[in-house]
C-alpha cells in the first residue's frame, strides 16, 4: 500500500498516512510494514493514533472497573447450586451404566452356560472301549432283523404284476392272482 | 510417531487444565466474568439485561464444559456461547428487548463513579470519562455487528481469527465490519482529518 500522495489533479502531495490507512493499521497492522515503517518516523501520525489509543484506554478503564465492582454473589451461588444438583445426577448416571453393565454380564452367563449344556447332550456317542467288531456285526444283525419283523410288506408293482420276468413265470404269476381272486370272492 | 504421541500427550494435558479450570467456579467467576458483563452490557446496551445473559453463559459452559474440546481459548469459547445467548434472545424477544433496552440503557458517568480514586488526579479522571463518553456515544450509533466485532478487538484484544471463530463470521467479514466501525469511531472522536 502506497501513502496518501497527490492525486492526478493538482493537490499537494501529503507525506502523512490517509485515514483510510490509520484505519486499516489499527484493524490489521501487522499486514502493512510500509505503514509501520513510517509511523515509526512520522510524529504527526502517531499522534493521530493515540488520539484513538488514548480514548479507547479510557473507555477500556471505565468500563472494565465497572463490570468488576458489580456483585457476582447471584451468578457463583447459580454455579453452585448447579455443581451440587450435577453431583447426583452423575451418581445416577453411573449407577444406572453399572446395573445395565451387570444385566449384560449375567445375561451374557446364562447364555453361555445354555449353550454348553447343549454342546454337551448335542455330542455323538462315544464307543464303549468294550465294543469289538465282532460285537458290531451281531448288534447290527439284531438290529436288521428286528427291522425285518417289524415293517409291513406291500409288494411293489413290478411285483405283483410280474413285470421285467420271464413269459413263463408271467403265466404262472397271473394264474396264481387268478386263483387268489376266486378265492375272496 | 513419536512426535503425534506427545503432541496428543499435551492436547490430553491442555484438556484436562482446562476441564479443571472450568470446574473451578470461583476461579471461572473471577477470571472472565468482568469482561464478559462488560463485553454483553455494551453490544446490547442494557445492564439489567446483560447480567441475566452472562449469568446464563456462564451456567451454560458450566454445564457443557465436558465437550469443550480446547480448540480455542476458554474466553474466546465463552464470547462465542454469549453471542448465541444474545442473539438468541434478539430472536425471540425482538420488542420486548429493545423497549428494555431503552429504558435502562447504560450510563458511562454513573459507571466511571466507580473507577479509583488514588490512581488519578480529579483532572484526568474528568478527562477519562470525557473520553469514555465519548467511545460509549460512538459505539451507540455503530451497527450490532459493527459494535460486536469492535468491542471483541479494542475492549476484549481478541486476534481478527478468535473475534472470527466468537461471532461465527468470515475473518475477512469481520475485518469489513471492524474497518466500517474504527472509521466511524475515529470520526466522532474528531480524530478523522
Amino acid at each position: 500500500m502506497s501513502l496518501q500522495t497527490a492525486s492526478q489533479t493538482s493537490l499537494p502531495a501529503s507525506p502523512h498516512l490517509s485515514d483510510e490507512q490509520i484505519s486499516q493499521y489499527l484493524v490489521d497492522g501487522d499486514a502493512l510494514p510500509e505503514v509501520t515503517a513510517h509511523l515509526a518516523d512520522c510524529q504527526r501520525c502517531r499522534e493521530e493514533l493515540a488520539v484513538f489509543g488514548v480514548s479507547m484506554d479510557a473507555f477500556n478503564d471505565v468500563s472494565l472497573a465497572w463490570s468488576q465492582s458489580q456483585p457476582a454473589g447471584r451468578l457463583q451461588e447459580r454455579l453452585r447450586r448447579e455443581a451440587r444438583t450435577e453431583a447426583p445426577r452423575r451418581a445416577l448416571a453411573v449407577a444406572s451404566w453399572a446395573l445395565c453393565a451387570s444385566l449384560a454380564v449375567a445375561a451374557g452367563i446364562s447364555i453361555g452356560n445354555h449353550e454348553r449344556a447343549h454342546e454337551l447332550t448335542a455330542r455323538p456317542a462315544v464307543a464303549v472301549a468294550g465294543d469289538n467288531e465282532a460285537q458290531i456285526e451281531r448288534d447290527n444283525r439284531l438290529l436288521f432283523a428286528v427291522a425285518e419283523a417289524t415293517s409291513v410288506k406291500t409288494a411293489s408293482p413290478l411285483e405283483e404284476y410280474g413285470l421285467g420276468l420271464e413269459p413263463a413265470a408271467q403265466e404262472s404269476l397271473k394264474g396264481k392272482n387268478r386263483h387268489d381272486r376266486n378265492f375272496h370272492e | 510417531m513419536h512426535t503425534a504421541v506427545n503432541a496428543s500427550i499435551i492436547a490430553l494435558d491442555r484438556q484436562v487444565s482446562i476441564i479443571s479450570e472450568l470446574d473451578d467456579i470461583d476461579a471461572l467467576v473471577r477470571l472472565y466474568r468482568p469482561k464478559l458483563l462488560r463485553y454483553v452490557t455494551f453490544s446490547i446496551g442494557d445492564g439489567d439485561l446483560a447480567e441475566t445473559i452472562t449469568q446464563d453463559c456462564f451456567l451454560k459452559a458450566y454445564r457443557n464444559r465436558a465437550s469443550f474440546r480446547g480448540d480455542c481459548s476458554v474466553s474466546t469459547w465463552l464470547f462465542s456461547i454469549a453471542n448465541n445467548l444474545v442473539r438468541d434472545h434478539l430472536r425471540t424477544k425482538k420488542f420486548q428487548f429493545w423497549r428494555k433496552a431503552r429504558a435502562t440503557a447504560v450510563d458511562i458517568t454513573e459507571m466511571s463513579s466507580v473507577l479509583p480514586s488514588a490512581e488519578r488526579s480529579p483532572e484526568a479522571r474528568l478527562l477519562v470519562r470525557e473520553k469514555a463518553q465519548q467511545v460509549n456515544g460512538a459505539l451507540e450509533k455503530l451497527s450490532a455487528n459493527q459494535r460486536k466485532v469492535f468491542l471483541l478487538r479494542f475492549t476484549e484484544e481478541l486476534a481478527l481469527e478468535e473475534i472470527s471463530e466468537a461471532i461465527g463470521m468470515p475473518v475477512n467479514t469481520v475485518k469489513t465490519h471492524l474497518h466500517r466501525a474504527v472509521t466511524a469511531i475515529r470520526k466522532e472522536l474528531g480524530a478523522a482529518r
